[in-house]
This record gives C-alpha cells, sequence and structure tokens, in this order.
C-alpha cells in the first residue's frame, strides 16, 4: 500500500505555513518556547477566532492550508493525534473550578476542552460529515492517527484523509511537567501539522508512507524483528532505509513533535535532499515506539 | 471480508462487577442511578450512577498498593480487562502481537483536579501526578497490570471513544496487523465533566428518561468494558468458542455543532446506514437497537428521528437505552453498551427502557418496556454518539 502526501503545513516555532526552517531557521536558547502565530484572518472571521483556542486556531489553519494546496475540499476522512489535547481551555476550566468554585463555570471551556474538539471543529469547518477520529495516546498519539489513516485506505474506505498533530503546552503544564524532570534539558515547544493524504500519487505528491507501525514496551530486540519484518514485507532490506537526523533542535519537544519529522522529511523528500528510502524512528520513554517507513514517489 | 469474532467480555459499571451482576440487575429492573458516594461535589443532589466501591476498596480488589499512583479509570479498566481475558483464556498465555486500544477523555483528571494547585506551588509532593494525567497512561496502567501487550493505543472522541477503540481493533485484524486485539474503555467520575455537563444545563435532578416526553437530561455514570475481538484464525488455533461476531460498523461526523446534535440526526444516520452496509444488512435485520438515548430532550429527538429515517417510520426495531441502568458512562459508553447488548442477544431478551411513561409526540415508536422479544434476537445495533458529532455504530450478531 502506498498512502501519498499531496500536502504538509506547520504552525510552530519556527515561521509558520512555509518552509523557512529550512534555509533560514530561527534558533532559541529559552527552555520553553510558544509558537509563532499566522495570520489567523485568511481563515477565520474575528467572531469564531476569539471562541477559538491557539490550538483550535493553528488546527484550522494548517488544515485549510492542506485542502488549498491539495485541491482536496472534502477529504473523506479526519484524524487527528493530541497527546493533552485542548490544554489552555482546559486549564481556565480547572482553575475556574478549584479557584472560585463550582457555582459560576462557563460552558464554552468545557466545551472546547475535549481533545476531540480539534478534529470536530476541522469538521465543522471543512463541512466534512466522513469519519473522524481522535487519538491521545502520550508519545505516539499522532502515529496513532495516521495509523489509522493508513488502515482505512487500505481497507478501500476512504481516498484521501486530512491527518494532523496537535498540542499546545502552557506555562503552568510547562512548569509542573520541569518539576518532575520531563523535558531532559530539551525545549518545550508546541505542535501543529496537517498533512493531506491521498491512494492517487496526484500530480506532484512530496512523498509516499509504506507503513506505519506501533509498539508497546518494546525492547531493541522487538524494534529490530519489527523493523525487519516490515522491510521484508516491503521488498528491500532494512540497510536501504536510512534514519535521517531528527529536527527536534528546531521544532522542540512536544507530544506530538514525531509530526515534524515526518512534516520534515516530506519536506526533503519532495525537493530531493533525503535518500529515497527513510525509516523515522518514535521511542518515547522507552514504553511506546512507532515506526514510520517513507518512500520518494 | 474477514471475519472478527468476540471471545471475551468485561465489565463494570454502577450495576456491579461482572457479566452476572449485570444480566442480573437489567432482569430485575435495577437501576445503578442514586445518590452519590464517592466523589466530592456541591452538585451532591445530582443523582449519579457511581461504580459502588469507593478507589481503596478497587485498589484492593485489584492489588495495588496505596501508595502507587493509580486513578479510579484505571483501576475500573483493570477489573473489567481481568474479566474479558480470563472468559478468552489468555489472562495466563501472555503472547506477542496482542493489542489493546481503550477509550478516555477524562484520563487522570481526578487527581490532577485534586492535586493540580499544590503542583504549582515549589512543593514536590503531589508532582509525580502529572504524569498520570495524560489519557493514555490509564491505557498503559491497564495493559501493564496484565503484561503481554505487544501494542496500546487511546482513543478520545467524547461519548464514541469505546466505540471507535472497537473499530481500531477491528480494523487492526482486518488488516493482518493482529489477531487478537482487546478493545473497550473506561472512565470514572470527575468534578471536572460533572461541573462541565452541569454548566451545559444537560444534567436532570431526577433519575434520567431516555425517550420520554418529559425527559430533563442525562445522569452521568461510570465504569469500563472491554471486549476480545479475534480473527477466524486465531480462534480456530487456540480452539476456543467464540461468543459472537461483529458483524460491522461505521463512523461519520455530524459536522453541525460542538455540543448539540443536527435536529434530523444526519450524523446519526450516516454512521448507523455505513454499519449495516459494512455488515451487508438490510435495517430489518436488525433485532434490537441499543441507542445511545442520554435522555437530553436533543439527543433522543435528533436520534429517534435518525431511527425512523433508517429503519422506516412503521418498522422501527425494538429501542431502548440503558443508560436509564448505567447513567451515562462518556467514554466508556460505547463498550459497556456493546457488552449489554450482546448480553440481550446471548441470553435472548430485550434490556427494558426504564422510567418511560409518555411517549415523544415526533417519534412513531415507544422503547422497550417489557423484555420477552417478539422475535429471536440475532443482530444487535448500539450507539454512540460524542461531542463534536462524533457518531459511531456497531452491529453484533449471533454465530
Amino acid at each position: 500500500m502506498s498512502v501519498y502526501i499531496q500536502a504538509a503545513a506547520q504552525i510552530s516555532v519556527q515561521n509558520p505555513l512555509c518552509d523557512d526552517w529550512l534555509e533560514n531557521p530561527v534558533s532559541y536558547d529559552v527552555p520553553f518556547q510558544r509558537s509563532i502565530e499566522a495570520d489567523y484572518k485568511r481563515f477565520l472571521d474575528p467572531v469564531s477566532s476569539r471562541r477559538m483556542g491557539k490550538i483550535l486556531k493553528r488546527a484550522i489553519a494548517t488544515s485549510l492550508t492542506v485542502v488549498e494546496a491539495s485541491g482536496i475540499h472534502n477529504p473523506d476522512a479526519i484524524i487527528v493525534g493530541t497527546g493533552l489535547g485542548c490544554l489552555e481551555t482546559t486549564e481556565k476550566f480547572l482553575m475556574a473550578m478549584l479557584q472560585e468554585g463550582e457555582e459560576f463555570l462557563q460552558p464554552t471551556n468545557f466545551i472546547n476542552s475535549t481533545h476531540n474538539t480539534i478534529s470536530s471543529h476541522i469538521a465543522v469547518h471543512l463541512k466534512c460529515a466522513g469519519y473522524n477520529s481522535t487519538y491521545v495516546h502520550l508519545g505516539i498519539s499522532f502515529e496513532s492517527a495516521l495509523l489509522d489513516a493508513f488502515m482505512q485506505f487500505q481497507l478501500g474506505r476512504i481516498r484521501s484523509a486530512l491527518v494532523g498533530g496537535f498540542d499546545e503546552m502552557i506555562p503552568n503544564y510547562f512548569y509542573v511537567l520541569d518539576k518532575v524532570g520531563f523535558w531532559k534539558g530539551k525545549m518545550a515547544g508546541e505542535t501543529a501539522v496537517s498533512f493531506m493524504l491521498s491512494d492517487a500519487p496526484g500530480k506532484d505528491p512530496m512523498a509516499c508512507i509504506k507503513e506505519v507501525v506501533l509498539l508497546h514496551n518494546p525492547t531493541k530486540e522487538r524494534i529490530d524483528k519489527a523493523i525487519q519484518e516490515t522491510c521484508s514485507s516491503l521488498g528491500k532490506p532494512a540497510k536501504d532505509w536510512i534514519t535521517p537526523p531528527s529536527v527536534k533542535h528546531l521544532f522542540g519537544e512536544s507530544f506530538t513533535n514525531h509530526a515534524f519529522e515526518l512534516y520534515a522529511s516530506a519536506v526533503k523528500m519532495h525537493r530531493g535532499l533525503l535518500p529515497d528510502n527513510i525509516l523515522l524512528i518514535n521511542n518515547y520513554r522507552g514504553t511506546e515506539a512507532s515506526l514510520i517507513f517513507l518512500s520518494k514517489c | 471480508m474477514e471475519k472478527i469474532y468476540v471471545t471475551g467480555l468485561g465489565i463494570i459499571t454502577s450495576l456491579g462487577v461482572g457479566m452476572a451482576a449485570t444480566l442480573e440487575s437489567l432482569h430485575h429492573r435495577k437501576s445503578g442511578i442514586g445518590p452519590l458516594r464517592w466523589l466530592e461535589t456541591m452538585h451532591s443532589h445530582l443523582p449519579c450512577a457511581e461504580v459502588p466501591f469507593s478507589t481503596d476498596a478497587l485498589r484492593r480488589m485489584t492489588g495495588i498498593a496505596k501508595e502507587q499512583i493509580t486513578t479510579r479509570t484505571a483501576l475500573m479498566g483493570i477489573i473489567a480487562l481481568g474479566e474479558a481475558l480470563d472468559m478468552a483464556g489468555l489472562r495466563e498465555k501472555s503472547s506477542l502481537g496482542r493489542v489493546l486500544i481503550s477509550g478516555t477523555t477524562v484520563g487522570g483528571m481526578e487527581n490532577t483536579e485534586r492535586f493540580f494547585l499544590e503542583m504549582l506551588t515549589p512543593d514536590k509532593t503531589y508532582d509525580a501526578y502529572i504524569l498520570s494525567h495524560d489519557c493514555g497512561v490509564c491505557t498503559q496502567m491497564i495493559a501493564d497490570h496484565y503484561g503481554g501487550f505487544d501494542m496500546l493505543s487511546t482513543l478520545s472522541t467524547a461519548c464514541s471513544s469505546a466505540a471507535n477503540a472497537l473499530i481500531m481493533g477491528a480494523d487492526m485484524i482486518r488488516t493482518g496487523k493482529t489477531s487478537i486485539a482487546v478493545v473497550g474503555g473506561s472512565e470514572c467520575l470527575s468534578k471536572f465533566h460533572l461541573n462541565g455537563f452541569h454548566t451545559l444545563k444537560i444534567l436532570d435532578k431526577d433519575p434520567c428518561r431516555p425517550f420520554d416526553d418529559t425527559r430533563a437530561g442525562l445522569n452521568l455514570g461510570e465504569g469500563a468494558a472491554f471486549l476480545v475481538l479475534e480473527s477466524e484464525a486465531s480462534v480456530i488455533a487456540r480452539g476456543i468458542e467464540p461468543l459472537c461476531l461483529v458483524a460491522g460498523y461505521g463512523n461519520a461526523c455530524d459536522a453541525y455543532h460542538q455540543t448539540a446534535s443536527s435536529p434530523e440526526g444526519d450524523g446519526a444516520v450516516l454512521s448507523m446506514t455505513k454499519a449495516l452496509k459494512e455488515a451487508g444488512m438490510e435495517p430489518e435485520q436488525i433485532d434490537y437497537v441499543n441507542a445511545h438515548g442520554t435522555g437530553t430532550p436533543n439527543n433522543d429527538e435528533s436520534e429517534g428521528k435518525a431511527l425512523m429515517r433508517v429503519f422506516g417510520a412503521d418498522n422501527v426495531p425494538p429501542v431502548s437505552s440503558t443508560k436509564s441502568f448505567t447513567g451515562h458512562t462518556t467514554s466508556a459508553a460505547g463498550s459497556v453498551e456493546s457488552v449489554i447488548s450482546i448480553l440481550a442477544m446471548l441470553n435472548d431478551f430485550l434490556p427494558v427502557n426504564l422510567n418511560f411513561k409518555n411517549p415523544m409526540e415526533m417519534l412513531s415508536f415507544r422503547p422497550v418496556t417489557d423484555e420477552k422479544p417478539l422475535r429471536p434476537i440475532r443482530h444487535v445495533m448500539t450507539n454512540s454518539f460524542g461531542f463534536g458529532g462524533n457518531d459511531t455504530t456497531c452491529i453484533f450478531s449471533k454465530i
């Protein structure tokens, strides 16, 4: 099975909705950096924009960008991965409840606190009534969404899918995670990446996804075995699949930061800056791992 | 298409632990909805359907020490998963390639809402709880209690989370990625979401009355349920007697509003139609529908109209909402109600819809009030709808 990446877009600590980071990366020397916001007026009217938290605005902007770039206006599926969901609105509701009590809470912050708010906002915005799902599995939330999309293609249920990885980080949550040593010296960032995928190559695909594998509590042997098995089913030996250098130093650490690895690989592969077959490996705290096999189209 | 069997079931709700307790309550019309006992909130006048054990008692039942960080969601999940693994004969055998997909939305919020303010001070006593906040950690805790799971994932599509976990697991079998997928969901009550639902003004101060003209909202519940799904090859190889088949499922998005369903139930029509199509079935083959039936004015009207559109106004099969027993178990509802639907099918009875008196004018059908079926139950359908219009339908069939 080949699933083609037709378009990809990001909002991050790098310049938004473009590939500037390739030639002119923005560098930081801080423990925690929030994203550079895009100009949302292009995508949202001021009333809707005011009602939405940052993560929702970023999700709509990256999604509409890949819709425009691919010309696929009504994808058959919208699948999102998010480690922590709409953290900012969740915190607003939580803090109001803890500090002011249970009497005068506002529904809007609760409504926008559920993780699937992101995928359903995109669906309402694009008027897409198709398959819609949200994965929230730690550091492989994005890859879970990608695996689901891949399977929907394999089963012939869909021809196109909008898949995204989204996470925001707020000062209080950063602070507590910092106290428990979660960041391990890496800069905490935020993720907003959307991909438009299709089962047909189209005119100018960026790259094609050949397989997605998830593993729990894997030993090194187990990861190697999974790589060997996938390579043999894909008909190319393991030595032909090259793991490119990570882009984490450019985009920062986040629960869905592996979406940036796929995004950057697709951009580079499209420009001929990477070998023809690459393998992206994510090993999240030793408990959850993912393998993404990506090939030149 | 490859057949998918159900070979194990496990459940814990306000009706108690396990299949036997659940069946007995359903037969005896004994609802689990009542006054709150464990959750501390100023809204304690609102009836809820709590699992009838304190968190300490759940710890004792699972053998998890008081010092070990856990969540009520994980503890309930561990109990339900244990029953499902026992039934499928998988508790002891730890084989590679097994998958657990679970649904939750509240995740570790019960700890976060208790300790967040302390975590924000320099004091470090409660910091470690932040690592149990994520939804995915609950799935890890549930899986690692037994071990032997080679892949995990976690779904969160609000109140259809567990139903979408079933789809993910079934699709993993259909694409040959695994031969055994354990699927379901777990969710405990939290002050956070009780207050959230309260701000939406959709909680009834009386026991809920799904599909009744006087319905005035839902009652929150809690619980967990898991189903063991298995490929035909695995069932044959292990020589196990399967319980029933997963015949089909469908997921669609209402794409209408964040918390309200479209007036004519467009998303619900789509998810039911997709599930029937995938099962290769005609609507008249469905013998019972376990409705989402929350008891809110909006859901029951929208879902009721959707049922009339899918089945025809004069041909709606027996429908009931067992949320009148278990309350709305939110992210776990999809698997809780799948287990209840399968129990109904295997034991040839129709779970009744409690508290129904007054028919809704706009609906052509009335919910089930007599558990005796008029025809054999061969195929059952269950609906799970979430905020954001995440609508999912599952169909199970007798073998």
